[in-house]
């Protein structure tokens, strides 16, 4: 299989995303800085501002899959994008791109802060290890509901992937809570990376890219939109 | 006020020049002030409470009408060029300056730091802290601070809530403020700036932390979205002419009052006063602010709205200079804190050779190359 992709139509796919999520990309990032304001204060608002972190992270990443992917379908943007000269996959990259750096960028920024304080201040270290893992946690949740919305493109399956992830947060801390190797060194002055903490991470990585990645393959075999 | 693009505001421009420049002068007087004696690397032997008193009255005003100012410049952006170009404008402007003379500078400050600990024989209480400290390896270091250039990273997160901001209506808002009698303007603004101050310590502390600090925005923010208020109101600031003299004046004698209740001594860790003292101490830091603030603004419209070389070449270096201006203070106070010069002489040496260095630098170094065209955009 050999296509050329349509650079110009794939530039222009990603400003449209860009421009159209401007609005709610304000209103989280307002909500980042709301909670990375008083992060540093105390163990209590440590803990109250990363669940407002977590919020931002999780309605964000729906937010912006629900406008770009599903509302372009409900609104008919989609059929008018159809009459330009792309192919699926064109499509499919425009939307990855778009997508991901509006997810990644402020996802990269949120971890980084949280390591800053947890290495500036008074919080334990021995956390990193944990919040890493469950940051990384919400990525493979959106890249999952990004490969569900290109794959399937129907608003009710998306809604449930979503809540049925979201549904998973808990479950997730659960677990991860009960995994001694991961908790043991919590309270810790140092980050403690053990295996169990790398193979936990690395297992999440590898799911990202792997839906990632059968996203991008159902795109190549589509011929049409439809 | 909006209405051409070219119309250079001189007297914006002046007043940012001479509050930037006026960083330099507070910042060396520090060493000379008894009450900052505890907490500030320069402090000297030497010491006058006539320095607390002009210095500590500047501080209130300063950094307010700074950011009056940037929020002024920033309404200029956004209605004339666009919110995306205002962005990359300031993103030029603020972020990239930050990102290289941050580092760059840290490395100075902590460099002369080391240096003066380990050769300074008159000591200040901070530096007995770190020739301790660095004869007894293994005290954890305190985090990182955005040192002097905090106003730059407080700024970034202005113009990002400029940007958040913008997509609510505010018009009516606009149009109510602009109704308002001054006298209740010049009561209300103080009211809606002390919750803010009363979070914090008095005299209002430098929120250098890389933490955003909420209480920042509540002050020096609504300092910034009043400059940016003022761009959208032509004649707004006329509204203030014949008050004038009533703000000094007020503001001199709240001052008097306001520094009868300052401690003696500051210390990093600051008592804990009664949230009463707080509160009357917050509010008389809001009206010395917004009066003192306003007075410069009405005042400098009226004395510095012209075109003057020097002014000119001042609001342009005013930049490079306060950036540049605090690790050569340190160094040159350094220097002169096991000198017998008396505490005029030191403080006006500490002042000229830096303003030297910082000039010469910036002539030779900024003005008319890729730094230069970083921090003021290229010369046409």
């Amino acid at each position: 299989m050999s296509q050329t992709l349509n650079l110009n139509i794939i530039k222009k796919l990603i400003l449209k995303d860009w421009y159209l999520n401007q609005k709610i990309i304000a209103m989280y990032v307002a909500g980042a800085i709301l909670a990375l304001s008083f992060i540093s204060l105390g163990e209590a608002q440590f803990y109250m501002a990363s669940v407002l972190l977590i919020c931002v992270l999780i309605g964000l990443g729906n937010h912006q899959i629900a406008i770009t992917i599903i509302n372009e379908r409900k609104e008919q943007t989609l059929p008018f994008i159809m009459s330009l000269p792309i192919s699926p996959l064109d499509y499919a990259i425009a939307k990855l791109i778009a997508n991901m750096t509006l997810f990644l960028i402020p996802w990269s920024l949120i971890v980084l802060s949280l390591l800053a304080i947890l290495i500036t201040t008074e919080l334990p270290d021995g956390l990193i290890p944990y919040s890493v893992i469950f940051c990384t946690f919400f990525l493979v949740n959106y890249f999952i509901t990004w490969a569900v919305g290109m794959a399937i493109e129907a608003e009710g399956v998306v809604i449930f992937v979503m809540v049925f992830l979201n549904c998973l947060t808990s479950p997730f801390m659960y677990v991860l809570g009960k995994t001694p190797a991961v908790m043991d060194n919590i309270q810790g002055k140092e980050a403690l990376w053990n295996s169990t903490s790398i193979n936990i991470l690395t297992i999440e990585i590898v799911v990202a890219l792997l839906v990632i990645l059968i996203a991008l393959f159902l795109q190549t075999r589509k011929k049409t939109f439809l | 006020m909006n209405s051409t693009a070219e119309s250079r505001l001189y007297y914006f421009d002046n007043l940012r020049a001479f509050a930037m420049i006026a960083g330099v002068f507070f910042h060396a007087a520090l060493a000379y002030s008894p009450m900052s004696h505890g907490i500030w690397f320069t402090s000297d032997a030497e010491q006058s409470v006539v320095v607390d008193w002009i210095s500590w009255f500047t501080h209130l005003f300063r950094m307010p009408l700074f950011f009056v100012i940037a929020g002024f410049f920033v309404a200029y952006l956004v209605i004339n060029r666009g919110m995306g170009n205002m962005l990359w404008n300031r993103c030029k402007r603020i972020v990239f300056p930050f990102i290289i003379f941050w580092p760059l500078c840290m490395w100075a400050i902590v460099a002369g730091m080391v240096w003066a600990a380990t050769h300074v024989e008159q000591k200040s209480p901070l530096l007995q802290m770190i020739a301790y400290a660095m004869a007894n390896p293994g005290t954890p270091p305190p985090p990182p601070t955005t040192m002097h250039l905090w106003f730059l990273y407080n700024l970034m997160f202005f113009c990002l809530f400029t940007w958040i901001l913008g997509y609510i209506n505010f018009n009516w808002i606009k149009q109510k403020i602009s109704q308002l009698h001054p006298i209740v303007l010049l009561i209300l603004f103080p009211l809606l700036l002390t919750p803010a101050l009363t979070q914090v310590a008095a005299p209002i502390p430098a929120p250098e932390s890389f933490f955003p600090q909420l209480w920042s925005f509540g002050f020096f923010g609504l300092f910034f979205a009043a400059g940016y208020f003022i761009y959208q109101q032509e004649n707004f600031l006329d509204k203030f002419k014949n008050y004038s003299l009533f703000l000094l004046i007020g503001s001199i004698g709240i001052y008097v009052f306001y520094f009868s209740l300052l401690p003696e001594a500051f210390s990093f860790i600051p008592a804990a006063d009664s949230f009463a003292k707080k509160l009357l101490l917050g509010s008389l830091e809001a009206i010395i602010a917004c009066w003192m603030t306003l007075f410069c603004v009405v005042t400098g419209k009226k004395c510095l709205n012209f075109r003057n070389r020097f002014l000119r070449f001042l609001s342009d270096s005013s930049y490079w200079i306060y950036i540049v201006h605090l690790p050569i203070i340190f160094a040159v106070q350094y220097k002169l804190m096991d000198s017998d010069f008396s505490l005029i002489t030191k403080y006006s040496l500490s002042v000229t050779i830096t303003l030297a260095i910082a000039i010469v630098s910036y002539l030779i170094l900024v003005r008319w190359t890729p730094i230069g065209w970083l921090l003021n955009g290229r010369k046409k």
